[in-house]
């Protein structure tokens, strides 16, 4: 159930950050790609949680999964600081 | 910063309320004559704007507080009648400060980051509108 | 370094990340009006939250808890925030 949930999510992830990425390739503000990125970030990070549990439950991913989230996140708060807007 | 500057509520309305001249200048003709009821036809016919860009502007002022919606088999029109009294006043403020000292509201208009915000919230979806002034 | 050192010192500064991303959103939400902001807020928001949930439960794993649901919503919550960004305009 929880392995449908991470998938799921990286579905969501994956879709966010391909409508985003589209509208960065139309012209648009930096901040349009740090947002993507993250979102692909994540969207990753789903689907390690979701192996982790599912593929190999014998190995220990909870770095790789600790890594890809914050870097994602780290990605977009940094987007958002060098945005300058607001 | 010049020291006779626009009043504070004034600029305070530009940066909540307006992020184009388009929208400015619509509601600013709305107030001139508020016994009438407008829609994205009569404003396009005063203002040559495009009328999907004026009806979507009509729209987003009503929901602000500055016009009321009227709803008839014919369609929606709007109504200048801010629904506080802050708002009526300031914008009679705005109305003044635009009329004597425009380039300072525009600039006030065209530098502000909700304007960018908009651009961003916009880049969530799926088919680009490019409706401003 | 240790790894379940690692490990907690990334859950602590994703979760501190997700509070920072979710409050840069709020802010524009409050100087926008843009209903995407406040919904991109309560998701960032949220998942601050499951991280901080399973950080603090011991030996919480995260099939087994309940708490996985909470990233479930956020997610759901960012695409109801996109398709009601899409949402048609309603005057003719």
């Amino acid at each position: 159930m929880a392995e449908a949930v991470y998938l799921l999510c990286a579905v969501a992830s994956l879709a966010c950050a391909a409508l985003l990425l589209r509208s960065y390739g139309s012209g648009g503000m930096k901040l349009i790609l740090w947002t993507s990125l993250c979102f692909v970030g994540l969207a990753i990070n789903n689907v390690i949680l979701f192996v982790d549990l599912a593929v190999f439950p014998g190995v220990d991913l909870s770095l790789w999964r600790n890594l890809t989230a914050l870097g994602s996140v780290a990605v977009l708060l940094y987007g958002l600081i060098a945005s300058d807007l607001a | 910063m010049v020291s006779s500057d626009l009043p504070e509520d004034v600029k305070r309305l530009l940066r909540e309320h307006i992020y184009s001249v388009e929208q400015l200048e619509i509601l600013l003709l709305l107030r001139s004559m508020p016994e009438e009821a407008f829609d994205a036809r009569a404003v396009h016919d005063q203002l040559r704007t495009s009328e999907t860009s004026a009806a979507a502007r009509l729209l987003d002022l009503s929901e602000r507080g500055f016009l009321q919606a009227l709803t008839t088999q014919q369609g929606t029109s709007f109504r200048y009648a801010p629904n506080t009294e802050w708002l009526a006043a300031t914008t009679d403020r705005l109305a003044h400060a635009y009329s004597e000292r425009r380039y300072r509201v525009m600039e006030l208009v065209f530098s502000k980051p909700i304007e960018n915000l908009r651009v961003f919230a916009d880049a969530f979806r799926f088919r680009k509108d490019k409706s401003d002034g | 370094m240790d790894k379940l050192a690692l490990n907690a010192f990334c859950s602590g500064a994703f979760a501190l990340a997700c509070l920072a991303v979710a409050l840069f959103f709020f802010r524009f939400w409050r100087k926008s009006q843009e209903r995407l902001f406040a919904i991109l807020c309560s998701a960032f928001a949220l998942l601050a939250l499951e991280r901080t949930v399973l950080a603090s439960v011991p030996a919480a794993h995260e099939s087994r808890h309940w708490i996985y649901l909470a990233r479930l919503v956020a997610f759901a919550l960012i695409i109801i925030g996109v398709l009601d960004k899409n949402r048609p305009a309603r005057l003719p």
